[in-house]
């Protein structure tokens, strides 16, 4: 190798270097652009910076007919806690069956769980509908979060199965011989061992409950049980054209615990794999 | 062909010092070692000469031309891991080819040269197998001839019998020294096994917590180790460490062991290119010493009480405690009984003497 | 607990009758997924051979819905038409390609970097949904306040009504920003996952980076792009929330796609009857997608049998 070769291999080097990160940069800018034009619009005023468009935290209410911002928070909280709560509950009952307990159909029942997780939710919200009318379930919160429960827990079963896997065979023999029971050994060994596993999906299941629209757009028709997802739907409609700043401002708000948990998990927001695929 | 030359080279993988400041050059046709412990930095070394790290500070020259910062596929080396790395989705024929395929050479000639070098390395039966049908002896062979294929000037071989069974590894041994004499081309092997090392390398650079111990022949290396960790390291079974006071009294040069009076020639401690301390260790290995035999003119006498006995086959080491100490033997002699006293005379031309601060040797 | 005499205990709970242990820790989620999975489907089956509405009543008429789908309802054809468009184009160029352009991308430079840039576009993904609608139609606001038209203005433009004008484009473009972060997460721990002394040896090889990403690491994540393909297929077929948020549908059911229509036949018209056969037809796809989805994953790998039997 000569002194031109090498030179002209540093220039190749330096070229595609520039065309990897300038792609990068180029494809993910707007998505940057997106989200600083959602800060500065949520401060920023006819003059200058304001917190003017913050006012529904204060004032009683926005607009005639609107419920009051807090209400419609504690009515968010209240939805993700409860799909987190039921969900964790349900989902290391089963995910456990599927991952250590000998019985029939557990093949089918496997796969099974695995169709259902990609079963949309669209086809059966006419039935659902239906369902929750009869059981006087409709306008409810408890409503909501039954069925976003319901239909989040083929995957989040996958997912704690998956988390159990995980735990040696061998702990759970040496418990067994050392004479608990099955559901002693299931409660106080495996369990805590899975505790990384029940706190990721007990986040990841709250995180989605407090996104929820499309189910609480549907089922609950009354602003008193609005949750934010469809205030904020709801002034967009009044304010649209008009107040980018008021709409931002609650969009941001809505937004806090998503930020939150952007800045504090990502290691491990890189690490989450989608249930039914072996991954790194 | 090419000759290599490793200026000062340091890596470190954020605070850990992986390798620290090595200084080593190779000849053209060489066949070197490198020869270390676990976690010594010796794949390290191999992974910067072959452009997989980029050196922390320090230079790499190929014949006199700087390559820190050319990747490695232009810098024309063979790479065998310990692994192997075949490309499972391709035929063996087909990974032998690929480096080839990349240079776009003609078909004709690519035939050509998978079928010497298949043929080098008795694997031309193989060629339409996936490396999942072969066996480990044969995936070996064929990361050996996908290196040789493309007539690199380097030849780099990581820990590549570390996966063979022992009677196989004997025979590949061979075969790959051979190889390299035939074909001239510039190899360094890495490994932890000494024996592989000194039956395979004209020269061992022995490396321990990333720096460099020696770099040396393999008999240099045994007959005259520079520190402590390479007399340890170096030679099966291990040289034994006793530690004692140096005196030099009315012209004798003597070790003080527990008691014992070990004599050393005053010529070898005139040798002696440092000042030696008044404490020592003494370092003598288990087949220069000679158990129970008649007393031999200038052999210094240790005396002591049979520890354990571990027969080889052709020969005992056994292993004798002298008050707190203990050194081991080796002697063709099969009776021994624990407990047993036993008279140790020492080689008085193979006793080495080592400084305990700075491990150096001394004599 | 006594460790002196070491038997294997007597099987409890559960063991004694014939019900199997698992069926308790199975029982919330078999209760859950009867209610709102199997039962629903039942019901919407029947539901798709009645012309129900909002007064609720169980009127069967037979399979006149799917006739009147069929041959009678224009909206049904051109919301078809959408589906395919939108579903093709989305998956192609953003669910599949630029998930891959992404992780290629990411994993090809600096470490740190390349996790920068991925956790970039796992923002979209994460946002609430009505956030991330209220982005776009602040982008795409017709009047001066929209953010395109703003730009525009300051440029001395006039302004354009841009959803009216490129629904489909938008759709596609809004819901691949978000799509696109699933394959970038699954194509990246592919490509991680494969060993990596194989890479190396390529590279030594003489490949340059790009044979190595051609010829090496594609043949060795064959599964997982065809996971990723008819797993993101399926999604899309039924995705709508996004749709809904920001077109609606409009203009005039340019950019209506069968999920949407589905919704709202039944919670903007009330016809109850209708929808739920538009969404027999459309499980019906959704079936086959998830058999092809099925077909895909290796099921085996993931049925280990229990170590530990007869309790």
């Amino acid at each position: 190798m000569n002194e031109a070769e090498i030179k002209r291999i540093k220039r190749r080097i330096f070229w595609w270097n520039f065309i990897k990160y300038g792609f990068m940069i180029f494809i993910s800018a707007p998505i940057i652009l997106f989200y600083s034009w959602l800060f500065i619009g949520a401060f920023k005023g006819k003059h200058g910076f304001t917190l003017h468009n913050w006012r529904f935290l204060w004032e009683k209410t926005v607009l005639k007919g609107l419920p009051n911002i807090w209400g419609v928070t504690l009515n968010t909280l209240i939805l993700a806690g409860g799909v987190a709560l039921f969900t964790i509950l349900v989902a290391t009952l089963g995910g456990y069956a599927l991952s250590r307990l000998e019985f029939k159909g557990r093949g089918p029942l496997l796969g099974f769980t695995l169709a259902l997780h990609a079963f949309p939710s669209i086809t059966l919200l006419v039935a659902i509908f239906y369902i929750l009318r009869t059981l006087g379930l409709l306008n409810t919160l408890g409503g909501v979060i039954l069925v976003k429960v319901a239909l989040e827990l083929p995957f989040a079963t996958w997912v704690m199965k998956g988390f159990y896997d995980s735990i040696p065979w061998d702990i759970e023999i040496s418990a067994i011989v050392d004479g608990a029971s099955r559901f002693q050994t299931w409660f106080k060994v495996m369990l805590p061992l899975a505790k990384p596993g029940i706190g990721a999906l007990s986040i990841f299941s709250f995180l989605s409950g407090w996104s929820e629209f499309v189910f609480v757009y549907t089922f609950i028709l009354n602003e008193k049980a609005w949750t934010l997802s469809t205030y904020l739907k709801g002034i967009i409609g009044e304010f649209r054209f008009v107040d980018y700043g008021l709409l931002t401002a609650v969009s941001v708000f809505y937004m806090i615990p998503t930020l939150i948990f952007f800045i504090f998990a990502q290691k491990h927001l890189l690490k989450i794999t989608m249930g039914g695929v072996k991954g790194a | 062909m090419a000759r290599i030359f490793l200026d000062r080279l340091t890596k470190k993988f954020g605070k850990v010092i992986a390798l620290s400041d090595l200084t080593l050059e190779v000849k053209d046709g060489e066949f070197i070692a490198i020869l270390g412990p676990s976690g010594s930095g010796k794949t390290t070394t191999l992974y910067l000469i072959a452009g997989v790290y980029k050196p922390t500070s320090g230079k790499i020259y190929f014949d006199d031309q700087v390559i820190n910062d050319i990747p490695p596929q232009y810098r024309n080396i063979g790479l065998v891991f310990q692994s192997y790395a075949l490309y499972p989705h391709m035929t063996v024929y087909d990974n032998i080819a690929f480096p080839l395929k990349l240079k776009k050479l003609p078909k004709e000639e690519i035939r050509k040269r998978i079928e010497k070098v298949a043929k080098m390395l008795h694997i031309d039966e193989l060629f339409s197998r996936k490396p999942n049908q072969i066996s480990g002896g044969q995936q070996q062979r064929v990361a050996l001839a996908r290196a040789l294929v493309k007539e690199p000037n380097i030849l780099l071989l990581d820990e590549p019998l570390s996966n063979l069974d022992a009677k196989l590894r004997v025979a590949t041994r061979g075969e790959i020294k051979r190889l390299q004499r035939e074909l001239g081309i510039t190899a360094i092997l890495v490994t932890h096994d000494q024996v592989e090392a000194m039956t395979m390398a004209e020269r061992i650079a022995v490396i321990h917590r990333g720096k460099l111990q020696q770099y040396s022949t393999p008999h240099d290396l045994y007959n005259n180790p520079e520190n402590l960790f390479v007399a340890g390291f170096i030679g099966n079974p291990p040289m034994n460490f006793l530690r004692g006071t140096f005196r030099i009294d009315s012209g004798k040069a003597e070790i003080i062991i527990n008691g014992s009076r070990i004599s050393i020639p005053l010529e070898r401690i005139n040798q002696a290119k440092l000042e030696i301390p008044e404490k020592v260790i003494m370092g003598i290995r288990p087949e220069e010493i000679a158990i129970n035999t008649s007393p031999r003119e200038g052999w210094p006498e240790l005396r002591g009480e049979i520890y354990v006995t571990e027969p080889l086959g052709k020969e005992t080491l056994i292993t004798v405690t002298i008050n707190e100490q203990r050194i081991s033997a080796l002697t063709p002699k099969e009776n021994w009984e624990i407990g047993e006293r036993v008279r140790l005379f020492l080689n008085p031309e193979r006793i080495h003497l080592f400084d305990p601060k700075t491990e150096k040797r001394l004599v | 607990m006594s460790r002196e005499t070491k038997t294997l205990p007597a099987p409890s709970l559960g063991r004694g009758g014939s019900i199997p242990l698992a069926f308790w820790f199975l029982l919330p989620v078999l209760i859950m997924v009867a209610f709102f999975f199997l039962l629903p489907a039942i019901i919407t089956v029947l539901l798709s051979l009645t012309d129900m509405n909002y007064t609720f009543n169980w009127n069967f008429i037979g399979l006149e819905n799917f006739k009147e789908i069929f041959w009678n309802d224009p909206i049904a054809r051109m919301t078809l038409i959408n589906t395919v468009i939108y579903v093709f184009f989305t998956l192609l160029f953003f669910n599949f390609g630029l998930g891959l352009l992404l992780a290629i991308t990411t994993t090809h430079m600096e470490e740190k970097a390349g996790r920068f840039f991925r956790l970039i576009w796992m923002l979209p993904r994460l946002t609430p949904s009505v956030v991330y609608a209220l982005l776009w139609l602040w982008i795409l606001d017709p009047t001066e306040a929209g953010i395109l038209n703003s730009i525009l203005k300051h440029f001395g433009l006039p302004t354009y009504n841009w959803i009216n004008m490129f629904p489909k484009t938008i759709i596609i473009i809004a819901n691949g920003f978000i799509g696109a972060s699933f394959g970038m997460v699954i194509f990246t721990a592919s490509i991680l996952s494969l060993p990596r002394d194989m890479i190396i040896a390529a590279k030594v090889d003489g490949a340059s980076e790009l044979k190595v990403i051609t010829r090496i690491i594609f043949p060795n994540i064959k599964w997982h792009l065809l996971f990723v393909s008819a797993y993101q297929m399926l999604s899309l077929l039924t995705s709508y929330e996004y749709i809904l948020l920001i077109t609606d549908g409009g203009p005039f059911y340019k950019s209506e796609v069968w999920a949407l229509y589905t919704y709202h036949t039944a919670f903007g018209d009330w016809e109850f009857g209708y929808a739920a056969a538009l969404s027999v037809i459309l499980s019906i796809a959704g079936f086959v997608a998830a058999l092809l989805y099925l077909k895909t994953v290796n099921i085996k790998a993931l049925l280990k049998k229990p170590k530990i039997e007869g309790i």
